[in-house]
């Protein structure tokens, strides 16, 4: 299975209101009425001709499959609104949205995973969400995630963290977004248009001052170990809320040159759990 | 199929069933049902998964366009419909040309006995021809009508 999500919200926003004015007109007409007036009249016939129509097969056929498309149209536009403000508001990924995708999804093998997170109640939903999507990324190694993410194209974001120094999962994936609203962000940003957009999925709904415990990464952190890319590292760090320090990172691993700021873009919506400060921290040595 | 019970030498020919009046009743329904269905619906989802929000490119989970795939199921059940319309209609119009030769032989059948039974009455009173001159006549034109009847009846 592939890891990424391509997602064009203006296109998908458009859908969803041509899906909605569908729905009105539907629910403001009966679509099952014309099934019905042919019912009627055949009945008709029926009742004076002595029972000439008996095969009702394909009028069962024609009541079914209008049942279908009302049905169908009214959940396509419930799921696509549902999942097109899931991954808006990405910070508020919650038990329900996982529920709301898993029945969207309910048809092919990410509904069928997701169904499965949902049996093992000890696992966080959410976090579960990104490390079971994305569990094919656990033996990758560091370098070969950076290779994947350093990508030019303007499309191609890459969301989540890379954590790949002692083989902890790493959520990471890729957002695929439309031209023009990256071109309008950029604008409004003052970034250029060839910078790489980060996005991170939150894999884990709870503040970013809590710390897990027993965590596999939060126990890497405390073991000395080689420097990896910092990038990731302070990633990791906002990402499940280390309570450890710049300082105390950078006298353990040692100091990291940020003279280079590349503009990160990364449109608010989208930023979770990053303070102000840290919106410049330079990519550099991400993409290295 | 069968024959029906009120068919006699008096049923009128237009009474017998109509497969050519029903066959347009379906087709103007059809045709109601698409000219509402495709601009509706049937058009701008189309669009929509070539070019727009239910397209692969626009939504992709992992591989996956559920969206893409849902546009997809209720565009076939629009074509699927149709198809059981034009099915339904060949159906229709099969059962109701045979029905109209079993009433169609029915009301032949009825007025070629009730012109024989005019007949024999005739003769039975043509014995007398002076006295039920008027009877007889009467049974002459019924019997001239019954014909045109029969005629009629044949050239439906």
């Amino acid at each position: 299975m592939d890891n990424k999500v391509y997602i064009d919200h203006s296109k998908l926003t458009n859908s969803i209101s041509i899906l909605d004015s569908i729905n009105n007109t539907i629910n403001s007409v009966d679509l099952t009425s014309f099934y019905e007036n042919i019912e009627e009249y055949m009945k008709e016939i029926n009742y004076k001709h002595d029972e000439v129509f008996t095969n009702k097969e394909e009028l069962n056929n024609i009541y079914n499959n209008l049942n279908i498309i009302k049905r169908k149209t009214n959940s396509l536009y419930d799921s696509l609104e549902k999942t097109n403000q899931y991954f808006i508001n990405l910070e508020e990924v919650t038990e329900e949205t996982v529920n709301s995708l898993s029945d969207f999804y309910k048809e092919n093998d990410i509904g069928k995973s997701l169904k499965s997170l949902k049996t093992n109640n000890s696992i966080d939903l959410t976090k579960s969400l990104n490390m079971e999507l994305y569990s094919s990324n656990k033996e990758k190694s560091n370098q070969q995630v950076e290779k994947e993410l350093s990508t030019d194209s303007i499309d191609t974001v890459p969301i989540g963290i890379a954590i790949g120094a002692t083989g902890i999962i790493g959520s990471v994936g890729a957002v695929v977004l439309n031209e023009k609203f990256e071109k309008d962000k950029a604008k409004h940003h003052g970034r250029k248009d060839n910078t790489v957009k980060i996005y991170r999925v939150h894999s884990n709904n709870k503040s970013k001052n809590e710390t897990l415990e027993n965590d596999d990464y939060t126990k890497a952190l405390e073991s000395p170990q080689p420097y990896v890319a910092s990038r990731t590292r302070r990633e990791a760090e906002k990402y499940y809320g280390n309570d450890l320090t710049q300082e105390a990172l950078n006298s353990r691993m040692g100091k990291v040159d940020y003279s280079t700021e590349l503009q990160d873009i990364v449109p608010e919506q989208k930023e979770i759990n990053l303070d102000d400060e840290e919106e410049k921290e330079p990519l550099d040595d991400f993409y290295e | 199929m069968s024959k029906v019970e009120w068919i006699t030498w008096k049923t009128d020919p237009k009474e017998i069933i109509n497969p050519t009046e029903i066959e347009e009743t379906i087709q103007s329904n059809f045709q109601e049902y698409t000219h509402y269905m495709n601009p509706v619906i049937y058009e701008p989802l189309k669009q929509e998964i070539k070019t727009g929000g239910l397209s692969k490119d626009a939504f992709n989970v992992g591989g996956y366009s559920p969206s893409n795939d849902i546009a997809i199921d209720i565009i076939n059940k629009i074509e699927e419909i149709k198809i059981s319309y034009t099915l339904l209609l060949k159906k229709i119009r099969e059962e109701a040309i045979n029905q109209k030769e079993i009433e169609k032989r029915q009301l032949i059948s009825a007025i070629t006995e009730q012109i024989k039974r005019d007949q024999d009455n005739i003769r039975i009173l043509s014995n007398n021809r002076q006295k039920n001159e008027n009877e007889i006549l009467i049974l002459k034109n019924r019997i001239k009508r019954l014909e045109e009847k029969k005629q009629i009846t044949y050239s439906l």
